[in-house]
């Protein structure tokens, strides 16, 4: 499928990720995963869809009042998409509201849904190679970081070698690990979770790399961080479904 | 003075001295004669809880591009605005680009009715104006001169370097938690959390490297008055070094460039302000 099909259907369009082992050692029985990050009009159907638009969830998302990402917040709290930029990767979505969403294409698809691991989307991202970053073992500035300020349309990276792009550079993307502290400091919740891929806010060619971890405050909204979606297909005889 | 604002400005008067030095790197080379006018300069760097009332007072003033709010930091963005996460005020603003700490002095100037030094939007800078503004290097090392007459570090724990005593690393915001820092690991001190220097200054060696004014250059051989810097460039000084940086590469003369727009958690600022 071409990217710019990938972008304007109504719900994601998945890549499959075959079986193999994740980094750290487990292993996976394959999985899904959203060819591009999640989009402006995408998110923009659930919105209509839930009802969503009529008001503010700022525990799902938030919006900048001047524009300019594709989701404006009206002064009494509701949303408007600006149609010429839903190809964007939508950003301002909580970690909380990307889950929401997964939650709910997975009720669309009647399959499970979810967001990545953080190891999970580092497989991915890495390829059958284990490459450093998604398209190979150099750092390309003018493919994944160029000089931006703000993010571009999904798909303008080609694919990797399982079918997925853009998952270095452009917007970070929530993954569904949560950040926690050391033992001897109690190991409880920070109330962060991990982003990864980079972001066209960061420069040094390391933060993009598959296996770098950042994080951010789970009820973030910001214009650099999107999320794409892991769709479970179960197999026959596979405990390692979830 | 603005309500709240955590920092209290120093004077300092007009001299003429020797920066840079033939001990450090080719960085330092030559020294040479500077012609200084007054100056004052904030006894500490401006706070997360100063940062987070401009933050929100004027939110249109910085965009995303301008302040980095991914672990670790003490100011997040939720959907209603730039937040302060909590048990983090006292610690000075990390996370921020030159033109974000550029910025935070012009909304200092106009609360006090002075004229802004900045444009913002044209990257530009106007320092024969009397509003607040970095301080250029020359004014820096003229400050951290006095402050530190034998032009080093002597107590390991009076300095957060990479080589911070016990007692200063128990202040690390790690220890607490504090903006998603860990505990064991390389962080800022609160601002005035250790003692002063001999001219009142606070963490000037040490703790986070200081947005200057001067773009970065080579040294210009021969006596001159207020210098400002390269004409041209992307990189800016920074001064003092920070909890990353060993504390034999710590003194008044030493200085590192930075990416102007760079946002990361090692480097801060304090204003300065005409006499």
């Amino acid at each position: 499928m071409s990217a710019d099909a990938t972008a304007t259907t109504e719900l994601p369009a998945f890549a499959d990720v075959p079986a193999g082992t994740l980094p750290g050692g487990t292993p996976t029985g394959g999985f899904r995963l959203s060819v591009v990050p999640t989009t402006v009009g995408q998110y923009w159907h659930y919105l209509v869809d839930q009802d969503l638009h009529r008001r503010a969830a700022p525990h799902l998302h938030g919006f900048p009042a001047g524009g300019g990402t594709g989701l404006r917040a009206t002064p009494a709290g509701t949303v408007e998409l600006d149609e010429e930029l839903a190809r964007l990767p939508v950003t301002g979505v909580t970690w909380v509201g990307s889950v929401a969403y997964c939650e709910w294409v997975g009720n669309q698809l009647g399959a499970p849904c979810r967001l990545p691991t953080a190891a999970e989307w580092h497989y991915a991202a890495a390829g059958p190679r284990g490459l450093r970053w998604a398209l190979g073992d150099d750092f390309d500035r003018k493919t994944y970081a160029p000089a931006a300020s703000g993010p571009r349309p999904v798909g303008a990276t080609s694919a990797n070698a399982f079918g997925l792009r853009d998952m270095t550079g452009n917007v970070f993307e929530w993954c569904a690990d949560p950040v926690t502290a050391p033992e001897s400091a109690g190991g409880g919740a920070l109330g962060s979770r991990v982003i990864k891929g980079g972001a066209y806010t960061v420069r040094n060619p390391e933060s993009f790399e598959n296996a770098t971890v950042f994080s951010a405050d789970e009820l973030s909204t910001v214009p650099y961080i999107g999320f794409r979606v892991l769709y479970k297909f179960r197999v026959f005889g596979d405990a390692s479904s979830d | 003075m603005h309500v709240g604002q955590r920092f209290t400005m120093i004077g300092f008067p007009a001299r003429v001295l020797t920066i840079g030095s033939v001990d450090l790197t080719a960085s330092e080379q030559l020294p040479h004669e500077v012609e200084l006018d007054a100056f004052a300069l904030g006894d500490t760097c401006v706070t997360a809880a100063d940062f987070h009332a401009f933050l929100r007072d004027a939110p249109a003033d910085v965009d995303h591009a301008m302040i980095d709010c991914i672990d670790p930091c003490f100011v997040v963005h939720r959907a209603d605005g730039f937040q302060l996460r909590p048990g983090c005020g006292d610690y000075p603003m990390i996370q921020i680009s030159f033109w974000a700490a550029a910025a935070y002095c012009n909304w200092l100037s106009r609360n006090e009715g002075l004229r802004a030094v900045y444009d913002i939007g044209a990257r530009s800078a106007d320092l024969d104006l009397d509003g607040y503004r970095l301080p250029t290097e020359a004014e820096w090392e003229a400050a951290c001169r006095d402050g530190y007459p034998d032009g080093a570090v002597v107590d390991p724990d009076g300095c957060n370097s990479a080589d911070a005593g016990p007692a200063c690393c128990k202040l690390r915001a790690g220890e607490t938690l504090a903006g998603n820092f860990l505990p064991g690991h390389g962080a800022p001190v609160p601002v005035a959390s250790l003692p002063p220097d001999a001219a009142g200054l606070h963490e000037m060696l040490g703790n986070l490297r200081e947005w200057c004014q001067d773009r970065y250059g080579a040294y210009v051989p021969g006596r001159q008055r207020n210098p400002r810097g390269a004409a041209r460039g992307a990189f800016r000084v920074v001064r003092g070094g920070s909890f990353i940086d060993p504390a034999d590469s710590l003194g008044p003369a030493s200085r590192l460039a930075a990416y102007e727009d760079t946002k990361c958690e090692v480097y801060g600022f304090r204003v300065a302000r005409p006499r």
